[in-house]
C-alpha cells in the first residue's frame, strides 16, 4: 500500500513586493512511498525540497496537485483536519530540532501524544520508552538545553516518533551536527527503517542520502530523477523522468 | 491533561520571570486604577456617611417672636416630626486668638449646651486631633477644623474669652461682663454644619464645656437660645415639621439648614470624585496603550515555537487557547494584585474637605470597584492578548521552524528622507530603526512603542494645557462671572432717586474707581424655576461675563446661565417667557415678558444666592424695571482703577453708609485649588509611563536587532557609532511622539477643559502654556537619549562573530 503519494504537485509563493515576480518552487512533482520504505530526496538548496516536506506535513497547502498520507486526501482539508492528519500519520524531524524549549525533555515527547489525546501516564510510559531506546532516557527530566547537538537530534526523532506515525519526515536532520553527530542521526533513521518505519529525508548531502533505499534527484521544482539501491548495486544511476511541462 | 494546559504550563515556567514582572506592573496599574476609583466614590460618599455616623441635626430653630417665645421651644421638641433635639447657646462674646486677633460671632460661634448632648451625644464631633472637652472642666474647649484653620489655632492653644451682657429685652450687647476667661485648645473637631460652603449657612464653632455653665451662669443669655433638631426621615419632612410648628401656632425661624449646606458640601466634594474618576480613566487608558504593547511582545516570545507545536498536530484553535490559557493565569496574578494595591493605597484617599468628613479613614476595601476592576483587569488583559495571539497561532514557521508575524514591512519613510538630507550614516539607521518594524523574529513592536510614546506625551500635554486653564480660572474672577471688583450697594432701604443719584457722583468723583454701571441683583421666574438674575445697565466696561453670545442690550434681552439653559432647553436666539414673580413685595405685581435669549453667560456666586453653578440670568436694568416696576438699581457694579489697594478702597466705600460686596469666588473654586496640583501629578504619572515605554522599545530592540547591529559592526562602525545609532533611533521615536502628540495633547487638554468647566458655569478660557510645552521638546529629546545610553551601549558591546554565528 502507498504510504505516500504525491501528483502534479506544484507550488508557486507570490512576491510580497507588488512587482516582484511569483517564486515556482514545486513545478509538478509526482512520487510515491510504500510501506517501510526509506527515500532520500536530494537536491541543491532552493530546489524545493522543503516546500514538498511542507506540503507532505499539511504544513503548507499546494497551488496544485494532490498529496495522499495513508490514503488520505489532503486537499480539501482545513487547518484543524490537517493538524488531526499529522497527530496520526506524520511524525516531523527538522534541521534545527525545533525542540520545546520551555519544556523537559520527556515532556518534549510527551506532548505529540497527548495533543493526539493520549492519556497522560499512557504518554509518559511511551515517551519513556522511546528515550530510553534512543539513550536519553537519563536526561528525562532536564531540559533541551543540556543537551549535545546528536543529543538534541535524537530527542527531536523521539518526539516525531511518539504518536508511532505512519511517516516520518526529516528536514536536513543532520544540517546542523558534526560529522560524528551526523552519523549517530543516520544510524539511528537506519535502525528505525529496520524495523519498519517509513522515513522520507530531504537532504543535499550525498553521504546522508546513500542510507536510503531510494534517492529522488530534485532540481528547479522538479524530480530529474532517481535510483534505488537494488537497481544500481550501490553505484547511483539516475533514471530520468519524463520531464513535466513547464508552466 | 490538555496540550493546551500542558503547553501553557510550560511556557508560564519557562517565561516566569517575564510573566511575573508584567503581572506586577499590570497590578500596579490596574491597582492604581482601582484606587482612584475607590477613592473617588469614597469622596462622593463621604460627607452623607458622616452625617449619620455623627447623628447630625437637620435643622437649628428659633422661634420668630424672640425672648417672649423661648418656652413655646419646648412644645417644638414634642413636635411628632422631632426625631431628637438638643438646646444649644450662642455665647455672645469675643475670643482672643494665641496671635492676638480678636475675633466675634459670626466669625466664631462660641457654642454651650448645659446639658452637654449637643456635640457629645448629638450632631457628635468627630476629634481631628487631640480630644473632646472633658464636660468638667470649664477651662477646656473644642474648635471646629474650619476656625483652627482660619484662626491658625492648634492643641494646647490658650484663648481668651470676653463674655458680652444683655440688656433689659435680653438681647446681648458689647458690654463686657466678664473679661479674660481662659480656655484651652483641647481639640480640633468637625461635626455635620460646620464644613465652609457657599450659599449655605456654616457654623464656625467653638465648643464650650457643659461645666462653664455651672461656673459662669450667665453665659448662656436666653435670647441666644436655639433648638437643634434631628426630624424622623421621610420625603418632606422639613415641610411636616414646620406645618406641625405652625399648627401649634410657632413661628420658627430657621438659623441652619444641614439639607441646605449638605448640598453645597456635596457639590464641592463632588469636584474631587469627578477628577478622581479621570484620574482613573487616562490611567487606565494610558496603561492599556503601555502595557498593550509588552503584551503583544510577550505573546510573539512565547509564540517563537507554534509553527513546532503545529507541526506536532496542535491547531491553530488548541494554539490560540494556549496564548489564553497562559494570558488568563497571568491576568489572574495581576487582578489579584490590582486589588491588593487598590486596598494598600485607599488609606490616600479621600482629600480635603471630604477627607475631614470621612467616618472612616484607613484602609477601604470598596467590593463593588474591586469586583468591578478585577473582571475590567482580566478581560481587558485577555483581550489585548487575544488579538497578537490570534495572530500569532495563524503565524507561518520560518526556514528556522520559528514564527514568523506577517503584516510588518511597512514603515515610516523618514530613513529615506534623512538619506536624502545628506545626514550621517548613524542617524539614517538610527532613524531607519525607529521607523521600521521589521519582520519575523526581529520584528520590534515600533507601532506600539510609537502609539505608547504619543498617547504618554499627548496625555502629558493635556494635562499641562487643563493645570495652566485651572491656573488661569483660580486668577480670573471674570471667567468665573465676578467681571468687576465690588458692588456697591445704599445702605438706604428703598433709597429716593436723588440718592441714588447721589452715590453715583460720588462714585464718578471716587479716585479709586476706574468705572462702574448701575444695576441690581434680583430674581426672576422663568418656567417654573426662581432664579437669581444680574440686572445692569449696558455698558461697554462692566458687563456679565459671557461664555458665548452677547450681553443683553436692549429691555427685551436675556442672558442665561449654562445650567439654565440645559435645563429649559433653550438656545441662543430662542424667545422665552420670564415673570417677575406673583408677589415681589409691597402689594406689586410682576409681569410677564417675552424675552429673547442673547448669550451664555458666567453667572457669579453671591453669599445670599443659593444656586448650583450655572444657574442665572442676566437681563439689563431696563428689562428688570419691565418685570418688576419696583425694582431701583440702586447697587452700581464697580471696577477700581489697577494700582489700587482694592480692600481699603472697599473699606474707604463701605465708611460711606454704602454696603459693599466685595468680589466673592465660589465655593468651587476652592476645590479646584484643593485638586490643583492633579492634573500634574498625573503629568508625571505619565510622563514616567512614556519613559517606560520608550525604555520598554529601546531595550526590546536592542534585543532583537543585535544581528543588524553586528552586521554594522562588521561594516565598520564603532561602538560610538552604533550608540548613537541608537540615540538617533530614541530621539527619532521621541521626535515623532512629541510631533503627534503635542498637537493631539493641546487639543485633548482645550476640549476636556471646555467639558469640566461647562460643569462649573465659569467661561472656559483654556490656555496653552507655550514655555512648558516648548521645554517638553528638548525635555523628551534629553530623557529619551538618557534612556537611550545604557541599551546604546549593550548594543555597542555587541560581539559580532558570536552574534552572527548564533542567529
Amino acid at each position: 500500500m502507498d504510504v505516500l503519494e504525491v501528483r502534479g504537485l506544484r507550488k508557486i509563493y507570490e512576491s510580497a513586493e507588488a512587482e516582484g515576480a511569483p517564486v515556482r518552487a514545486l513545478r509538478g512533482v509526482d512520487m510515491a512511498m510504500d510501506e517501510g520504505e526509506f527515500v532520500a530526496v536530494m537536491g541543491p538548496s532552493g530546489c524545493g525540497k522543503s516546500t514538498l516536506l511542507n506540503l507532505i506535513a499539511g504544513l503548507d497547502t499546494p497551488t496544485e496537485g494532490e498529496v495522499a498520507v495513508a490514503g488520505e486526501l489532503l486537499s480539501g482539508k482545513d487547518e484543524n483536519d490537517l493538524a488531526r492528519m499529522r497527530r496520526k500519520h506524520i511524525g516531523i524531524v527538522f534541521q534545527f530540532f525545533n525542540l520545546l524549549e520551555g519544556m523537559s525533555v520527556l515532556e518534549n515527547v510527551t506532548l505529540p501524544a497527548i495533543v493526539a489525546g493520549a492519556p497522560r501516564k499512557q504518554a509518559e510510559t511511551r515517551a519513556r520508552d522511546l528515550l530510553d531506546l534512543l539513550g536519553l532516557a537519563d536526561k528525562a527530566g532536564k531540559g533541551p538545553g543540556v543537551l549535545s547537538g546528536g543529543q538534541r537530534q535524537r530527542l527531536a526523532i523521539a518526539r516525531a516518533l511518539a504518536n508511532e506515525p505512519t511517516l516520518l519526515l526529516a528536514d536536513e536532520p543532520t544540517g546542523a551536527l558534526d560529522s560524528a553527530g551526523g552519523a549517530e542521526v543516520m544510524e539511528l533513521f537506519r535502525r528505525l527503517h529496520r524495523d519498519g518505519q517509513t522515513i522520507l529525508l530531504v537532504t543535499h548531502d550525498d553521504d546522508v542520502a546513500a542510507g536510503a533505499d531510494r534517492i529522488v534527484q530534485m532540481r528547479d521544482g522538479r524530480i530529474v530523477g532517481e535510483h534505488t539501491e537494488q537497481a544500481t548495486g550501490g553505484a547511483p544511476i539516475f533514471a530520468p523522468l519524463e520531464a513535466p511541462s513547464s508552466r | 491533561m490538555s496540550p493546551i494546559w500542558l503547553r501553557a504550563r510550560a511556557e508560564l515556567r519557562s517565561g516566569w520571570r517575564r510573566s511575573l514582572a508584567l503581572a506586577l506592573l499590570i497590578g500596579l496599574a490596574g491597582g492604581a486604577v482601582m484606587a482612584a476609583a475607590i477613592g473617588a466614590r469614597r469622596t462622593h460618599t463621604a460627607y452623607e456617611r458622616f452625617l449619620v455616623a455623627q447623628r447630625a441635626m437637620d435643622l437649628v430653630v428659633s422661634p420668630a417672636g424672640g425672648y417672649s417665645e423661648l418656652p413655646k421651644l419646648t412644645e417644638v421638641e414634642r413636635l411628632p416630626q422631632v426625631a431628637d433635639s438638643a438646646r444649644v447657646y450662642l455665647v455672645p462674646g469675643q475670643l482672643h486668638t494665641p496671635s492676638g486677633r480678636e475675633v466675634t460671632f459670626p466669625d466664631v460661634f462660641p457654642l454651650i449646651d448645659p446639658v452637654g448632648r449637643f456635640g457629645v451625644t448629638f450632631n457628635t464631633m468627630k476629634i481631628l486631633s487631640g480630644r473632646a472637652p472633658n464636660p468638667t472642666r470649664a477651662d477646656e474647649v473644642a474648635v471646629s477644623f474650619g476656625v483652627a484653620q482660619r484662626f491658625r489655632l492648634k492643641v494646647g492653644d490658650q484663648l481668651r474669652f470676653d463674655l458680652f451682657g444683655h440688656d433689659a429685652n435680653g438681647d446681648s450687647n458689647s458690654t463686657v461682663v466678664h473679661r479674660g476667661l481662659a480656655f484651652q485648645v483641647v481639640g480640633i473637631e468637625a461635626a455635620p454644619g460646620e464644613f465652609e460652603a457657599l450659599g449655605a449657612q456654616n457654623i464656625a464653632a467653638v465648643h464650650l464645656s457643659p461645666a462653664l455653665a455651672r461656673t459662669q451662669p450667665g453665659v448662656a443669655y436666653r435670647t441666644d437660645q436655639s433648638l437643634a433638631v434631628r426630624l424622623h426621615p421621610g420625603n418632606h419632612s422639613v415641610e411636616r415639621f414646620f406645618e406641625q410648628a405652625r399648627a401649634k401656632g410657632i413661628d420658627l425661624d430657621t438659623n441652619v439648614s444641614l439639607a441646605d449646606q449638605a448640598v453645597s458640601v456635596q457639590r464641592a466634594n463632588e469636584f474631587q470624585a469627578v477628577a478622581l474618576w479621570l484620574i482613573a480613566g487616562i490611567t487606565g487608558l494610558t496603561a492599556v496603550a503601555v502595557f498593550g504593547q509588552t503584551v503583544a511582545r510577550q505573546t510573539f516570545l512565547e509564540s517563537i515555537e507554534y509553527p513546532t507545536l503545529r507541526a506536532l498536530g496542535m491547531t491553530r484553535g488548541q494554539l490560540w487557547n494556549v496564548g489564553l490559557l497562559r494570558s488568563g493565569a497571568i491576568a489572574a496574578v495581576s487582578t489579584a494584585l490590582a486589588a491588593a494595591v487598590a486596598v494598600l493605597l485607599s488609606p490616600l484617599t479621600p482629600t480635603g474637605a471630604a477627607r475631614i468628613a470621612e467616618p472612616k479613614p484607613g484602609v477601604w476595601i470598596d467590593a463593588p470597584v474591586l469586583a468591578i476592576g478585577a473582571v475590567a483587569t482580566l478581560v481587558i488583559f485577555v483581550l489585548l492578548a487575544a488579538i497578537p495571539g490570534y495572530r500569532a497561532a495563524r503565524a507561518r514557521g520560518s526556514t528556522l521552524g520559528t514564527a514568523e508575524i506577517a503584516g510588518e514591512e511597512r514603515g515610516l519613510r523618514l530613513a529615506s528622507t534623512a538619506s536624502d538630507l545628506g545626514l550621517p550614516r548613524t542617524a539614517v539607521v538610527g532613524i531607519s530603526m525607529a521607523t521600521q518594524p521589521g519582520r519575523g523574529r526581529t520584528a520590534v513592536p515600533i507601532r506600539t512603542a510609537l502609539l505608547g510614546t504619543t498617547f504618554g506625551i499627548a496625555t502629558v500635554v493635556a494635562a499641562l494645557t487643563f493645570s495652566a486653564s485651572m491656573n488661569l480660572l483660580t486668577r480670573s474672577p471674570g471667567l468665573f462671572g465676578w467681571n468687576w471688583d465690588a458692588i456697591a450697594v445704599s445702605t438706604t432701604d428703598r433709597p429716593t432717586e436723588h440718592e441714588i443719584d447721589q452715590i453715583r457722583a460720588g462714585l464718578a468723583a471716587d479716585e479709586d474707581v476706574r468705572t462702574f454701571t448701575a444695576g441690581t441683583v434680583d430674581t426672576l421666574i422663568i418656567g417654573r424655576t426662581e432664579l437669581f438674575a444680574l440686572a445692569m445697565d449696558p455698558s461697554p466696561s462692566v458687563q456679565p461675563a459671557m461664555i458665548e453670545g452677547q450681553p443683553p442690550f436692549g429691555s427685551n434681552e436675556i442672558a442665561l446661565g449654562t445650567d439654565t439653559m440645559r435645563s429649559l432647553g433653550v438656545r441662543i436666539g430662542d424667545t422665552i417667557q420670564v415673570s417677575g414673580g406673583n408677589d415681589i413685595g409691597e402689594g406689586i405685581k410682576g409681569r410677564r415678558q417675552q424675552m429673547r435669549v442673547v448669550g451664555r453667560l458666567a453667572m457669579p456666586s453671591f453669599f445670599f444666592s443659593f444656586t448650583r453653578p450655572g444657574q442665572g440670568a442676566a437681563v439689563t436694568l431696563a428689562g428688570m424695571k419691565l418685570l418688576k416696576p419696583a425694582s431701583q438699581g440702586d447697587g452700581f457694579f464697580l471696577r477700581f482703577k489697577p494700582e489700587v489697594d482694592r480692600r481699603a478702597a472697599e473699606r474707604r466705600l463701605a465708611s460711606q453708609n454704602l454696603f459693599v460686596l466685595p468680589r466673592q469666588e465660589p465655593g468651587d473654586l476652592a476645590s479646584i485649588r484643593r485638586i490643583a496640583n492633579v492634573p500634574l501629578v498625573l503629568a508625571g504619572l505619565l510622563a514616567a509611563m512614556s519613559a517606560a515605554t520608550l525604555a520598554h522599545a529601546l531595550i526590546t530592540s536592542i534585543r532583537r536587532r543585535r544581528r543588524d547591529f553586528a552586521l554594522l559592526r562588521t561594516l565598520g562602525f564603532v561602538r560610538n557609532q552604533v550608540q548613537a545609532t541608537v540615540a538617533w533611533q530614541a530621539s527619532t521615536l521621541a521626535l515623532v511622539a512629541l510631533g503627534i502628540g503635542i498637537p493631539v495633547g493641546v487639543a485633548a487638554g482645550r476640549w476636556g477643559w471646555r467639558l469640566f468647566t461647562d460643569n462649573l458655569g465659569v467661561v472656559p478660557q483654556p490656555v496653552i502654556s507655550w514655555p512648558v510645552l516648548l521645554l517638553l521638546v528638548p525635555g523628551a529629546l534629553l530623557l529619551a537619549n538618557l534612556i537611550a545610553f545604557v541599551p546604546g551601549r549593550i548594543a555597542g558591546r555587541v560581539r559580532p562573530a558570536v552574534v552572527l554565528r548564533t542567529e
